[in-house]
C-alpha cells in the first residue's frame, strides 16, 4: 500500500500559498534555511491529504518590516538566538506536485498530481527514503535507478515501460554529464528488455571505451552487456587503434543514397533548396536506385543536355554535382554493390539485440554522420511501418520497441529540417511505429517546437543559455519555478528529469559509472565473462 | 508560603495590597496570590510608599543625622504613620483547584490575605504565558520591566527548566514581532 511515511523532524508549517505559486512554509525555529536546498522533496501532510511537493524558492522573512533598517544588536547571542525562528525567520516555497489518491482505474493507491494545495499549518517534513519508493517506485517493480534525489542516499527511479512509449530527451551543456545520462538510460533500457537501442555513436562513447571528464576511461556497453550488444563501425582503423574489433564495418552503396538524404544535408552541403530539390528531379529520370550513381558519373558535356531534359537550371545541376562528389569521397559510400547494412542492423534489432553504430573519425564530420544516420533510420522507418502493419493481421509479427539514439539531434530536427528529415517524422508519429528517439542535444532552442513537444521524457543538465532552458521547459506546468531549479544544478551529475517516466519533475544527482562497483549493478558482468570465454573457444577451439 | 499584606483596594484588573510590615513589597514581577478560598493571582506591576493620611505629606528629617537608619530609630512613629502597597495585575485564578491562566469571575474580596506563591503555581504561569500579551498591551511605562522582571522572577523560581529564558524570550518576540526595538529592550533585561 502507498503511503507517505514521514519521520524525522519537520521542516515548518503552511501559512499562505496558492496553487499556482506554490504554498509558503514558515521554518521552525529548530530548522535553518541553510540546511534546506531548492529542489529537494519534501512531503505535507494536509489535514485529509498528503502531498509531495519540490522547494522551489528559499527566502528570508521578517515580522517587523523595520527590522532590516534598525538592525538589533545581533552580536549578543541571546538576542540572536531568540529573534532567529521567530521575528526574523526562514521560509521556503513548496510546489505541491502529487497527492495520495485513489487511482479511478485500478483502485489503488497512487501518486496523482495535485490539484489543490494543502490547508494551513499543514506540516511539512523532508521526504524520507520510504516517501521517494513510494512515489518514484523501486528496483523490485521494475524501475530503473538513474541517481538519488538531492541530499538523500534514497534510490530514485525511473519508469522504464513508459520511458520506450515516447520520445525522449537529454539536454545540457557541453560538459554537464550528457554522455554519462545517456549511457544510464540505454543501460536501463537494455537491462529491462523492453526495447532494443540503436545508438549513433557520433564520438565512440557508448559502444567500447569512453573516457569520463576526468580522463579516466569507463566501459561501453560491449564491455557490460557482451554478445547483446552489437558494435558496427563506420572507421575499422579507429576501432582497431582503440583495441577492439567491431561486428561489421558498415559501408553504403550509391543506390542506397536518396533525394531526402540530400535535402537533410543541405545546410551542410551549402546548397540553396533550389539545388538540393534537383535530387528529386534526377531520381524520377533515373530511378530511385539508380540516380546517384548515373549522375556522379555524368560527364561535364552531358551536363547541360541533361538540364535541358530534365528543364533544370544549369549551374544549379553542376553545383549539386560538386556537392555529391564530397560525398564520394568519403570511404564508407562505396561504387559496388556492398553489403546490405542497414539490412543486417535490422536483423540484430529484430533479434532483440542492440546496435552502436561508431563513427570513427567520421563523427567530427556533421555531412557524414547525417548522411549515415538518415540513410539508415530511413532504412528502419520503412522496415518497421512494414512490420507494423503486418502485426495487425498477425501479432506475433510485432516488432520490438526500438529506441533510436542520435547526438546533435539539432542538426536533424532544426525547424527548417524536422518536417523533411526521417527524424521529424519519427518524433511526431513513429510511437505507433514502435520506434521512439533519445535525442542528445546542447542546444534544444534549435530543435522544432513542434518536436520538442513530443517528447514525453526530458532529462536536462545545466543550461546557461536563457533560450535554451525556455526550450526545454516550455509546455511544463510550474515552468517558472523549474527555471530557478534548472540554472542552479551543479555542472557534473545532476539533472533535472521530468516527463512520463516520472511522475514529478525531480532533481537527481546520477548514479555512479566508472568503478568496479557500479559496472556490478549495471551490466551482467558474469554473462560478459562468458562470453569472453565462448568467443576465445570460438577463436582457439575448446581448452 | 509567606504572608505579605491584605487587599485593600479591588477591581477586575488589579488588586492593591497594603504590607504589614513598612517596605515589605515583593520584587517587581513577583506572582503572588490573592484569597484563601477564591483565590486570584496577579503579578506585581507597581509598588509605592507613602503616608497614610493623604493629607499630610512627609517631610524631611535627617539634615542632623550621619545615617538614613537613624531617621527611622529617632523618628519610631514613622513606622505607623507611613504605608507600603504594591498594585498586582490579575492574571489567574483557582478553580476546583486547577489554574486558569485568565481573568477571574470577580476580583478579590478586600482583606483577602495576599501570600507568595509556590513552585508549582509558577510552573502553571509559565507553561501558558498568554498573560503576557495583557502585560503587554497595558498602558503603563513599566509594564515591559514587569515583563522582564517576570521572566527572572520564574527563572530564579525554577532552576530545573533550563531552556525557560529562552523560551519565554521566544513567546515575547511572537507578541512583539512588529517592534523589533521594544523587543530588544525586554530582551536586554532579561539576559
Amino acid at each position: 500500500m502507498i503511503g507517505l511515511g514521514g519521520s524525522g523532524g519537520s521542516y515548518g508549517v503552511v501559512v499562505a500559498g496558492s496553487l499556482s505559486e506554490g504554498v509558503k512554509v514558515r521554518l521552525d525555529p529548530r530548522s535553518s534555511v541553510e540546511d534546506v536546498k531548492v529542489g529537494s522533496n519534501v512531503v505535507i501532510q494536509g489535514r485529509n491529504n498528503r502531498f509531495f511537493g519540490v522547494v522551489t524558492d528559499i527566502g528570508l522573512g521578517s515580522s517587523d518590516p523595520s527590522m532590516q533598517f534598525n538592525l538589533p544588536d545581533v552580536s549578543d547571542s541571546f538576542l540572536r538566538e531568540t529573534l532567529l525562528g521567530t521575528s526574523a525567520y526562514g521560509s521556503i516555497t513548496v510546489e505541491p506536485m502529487l497527492t495520495i489518491g485513489i487511482d479511478q482505474n485500478t483502485g489503488k493507491q497512487k501518486p496523482l498530481p495535485a490539484k489543490t494545495v494543502p490547508s494551513h499549518f499543514s506540516i511539512v517534513s523532508p521526504a524520507t527514503e520510504d516517501d521517494i519508493h513510494n512515489v518514484f517506485g523501486s528496483e523490485s517493480e521494475g524501475g530503473f535507478w538513474i541517481g538519488s534525489p538531492l541530499d538523500m542516499e534514497a534510490k530514485l527511479c525511473l519508469n522504464i515501460d513508459e520511458l520506450v512509449k515516447r520520445s525522449n530527451g537529454v539536454f545540457g551543456k557541453s560538459g554537464t554529464g550528457k554522455t554519462f545520462l545517456t549511457r544510464l538510460l540505454l543501460i536501463g533500457i537494455l537491462q529491462s528488455g523492453k526495447a532494443s537501442n540503436l545508438i549513433f555513436d557520433m564520438h565512440n562513447e557508448y559502444g567500447w571505451e569512453g573516457t569520463s571528464e576526468s580522463n579516466h576511461s569507463v566501459k561501453g556497453l560491449k564491455q557490460l552487456f557482451g554478445s547483446k550488444v552489437s558494435v558496427f563501425s563506420m572507421d575499422k582503423e579507429s576501432a582497431s587503434r582503440r583495441g577492439f574489433s567491431p561486428d561489421h564495418v558498415v559501408e553504403f552503396g550509391h543506390s542506397d543514397i536518396a533525394p531526402e538524404d540530400i535535402q537533410l544535408l543541405r545546410e551542410t552541403l551549402d546548397m540553396s533548396s533550389v539545388t538540393s530539390d534537383i535530387a528529386y528531379s534526377l531520381a524520377a529520370q533515373f530511378g530511385q536506385n539508380n540516380w546517384f550513381s548515373e549522375f556522379v558519373n555524368i560527364s561535364a558535356d552531358s551536363m547541360n543536355a541533361l538540364a535541358g531534359t530534365m528543364n533544370v537550371n544549369g549551374s544549379a545541376l553542376a553545383t549539386l554535382r560538386r556537392r555529391l562528389d564530397r560525398l564520394m569521397r568519403f570511404e564508407f559510400v562505396s561504387k559496388e554493390k556492398v553489403e546490405d547494412s542497414a539490412g543486417m542492423i535490422i536483423d540484430r534489432l529484430n533479434a532483440g539485440q542492440h546496435v552502436v553504430l561508431e563513427f570513427g573519425k567520421h563523427g567530427n564530420n556533421p555531412t557524414a554522420y547525417m548522411l549515415v544516420a538518415n540513410i539508415l533510420t530511413r532504412r528502419i522507418y520503412d522496415e518497421y511501418q512494414r512490420q507494423k502493419e503486418a502485426s495487425l493481421g498477425d501479432k506475433i509479427k510485432e516488432p520490438p520497441n526500438l529506441v533510436i539514439t542520435i547526438e546533435e539531434a539539432h542538426r536533424f530536427l532544426s525547424t527548417s529540417m524536422a518536417d523533411q528529415t526521417i527524424f521529424g517524422t519519427i518524433a511526431r508519429e513513429m510511437r505507433k511505429y514502435n520506434v521512439t528517439l533519445l535525442i542528445v542535444d546542447q542546444r534544444p532552442s534549435d530543435i522544432d517546437d513542434e518536436i520538442m513537444s513530443q517528447i514525453g521524457t526530458k532529462i536536462a543538465c545545466l543550461l546557461d543559455s536563457g533560450r535554451d532552458v525556455d526550450s526545454v521547459l516550455s509546455g511544463v506546468s510550474g515552468s517558472r519555478k523549474l527555471r530557478g531549479v534548472l540554472s542552479r544544478l551543479e555542472t557534473r551529475q545532476q539533472a533535472l528529469i521530468f516527463g512520463h517516466a516520472i511522475p514529478m519533475p525531480v532533481v537527481v544527482r546520477t548514479r555512479d559509472y566508472g568503478s568496479s562497483k557500479s559496472y556490478a549493478a549495471l551490466g551482467n558482468l558474469s554473462q560478459g565473462i562468458g562470453d569472453l570465454k565462448k568467443n576465445m573457444e570460438d577463436l582457439f577451439g575448446p581448452s | 508560603m509567606q504572608r505579605l499584606g491584605e487587599v485593600v483596594e479591588s477591581n477586575t484588573n488589579e488588586f492593591v495590597t497594603q504590607c504589614y510590615e513598612l517596605y515589605d513589597s515583593p520584587a517587581l514581577g513577583t506572582l503572588v496570590k490573592a484569597g484563601e478560598i477564591e483565590t486570584v493571582y496577579g503579578i506585581v506591576i507597581y509598588s509605592s510608599t507613602s503616608g497614610l493620611d493623604p493629607s499630610r505629606r512627609s517631610v524631611a528629617r535627617g539634615q542632623n543625622l550621619e545615617t538614613e537608619r537613624q531617621v527611622y530609630e529617632r523618628n519610631p512613629q514613622l513606622s505607623r504613620l507611613l504605608s507600603t502597597e504594591f498594585s498586582c495585575i490579575t492574571v489567574g485564578y483557582e478553580d476546583s483547584s486547577e489554574v486558569m491562566t485568565y481573568l477571574p469571575p470577580t476580583p478579590p474580596k478586600l482583606h483577602s490575605f495576599v501570600n507568595s506563591c509556590d513552585q508549582e503555581e509558577v510552573r502553571s504561569f509559565v507553561d501558558s504565558m498568554g498573560f503576557m500579551n495583557s502585560i503587554l498591551r497595558l498602558n503603563y511605562p513599566q509594564c515591559d520591566d514587569v515583563v522582564a522582571a517576570f521572566v527572572r522572577f520564574a527563572c530564579a523560581a525554577l532552576p530545573d527548566l533550563v531552556e525557560l529564558k529562552l523560551q519565554a524570550a521566544r513567546q515575547i518576540a511572537n507578541l512583539l514581532g512588529n517592534d523589533t526595538r521594544r523587543l530588544e529592550g525586554i530582551l536586554r533585561r532579561i539576559r
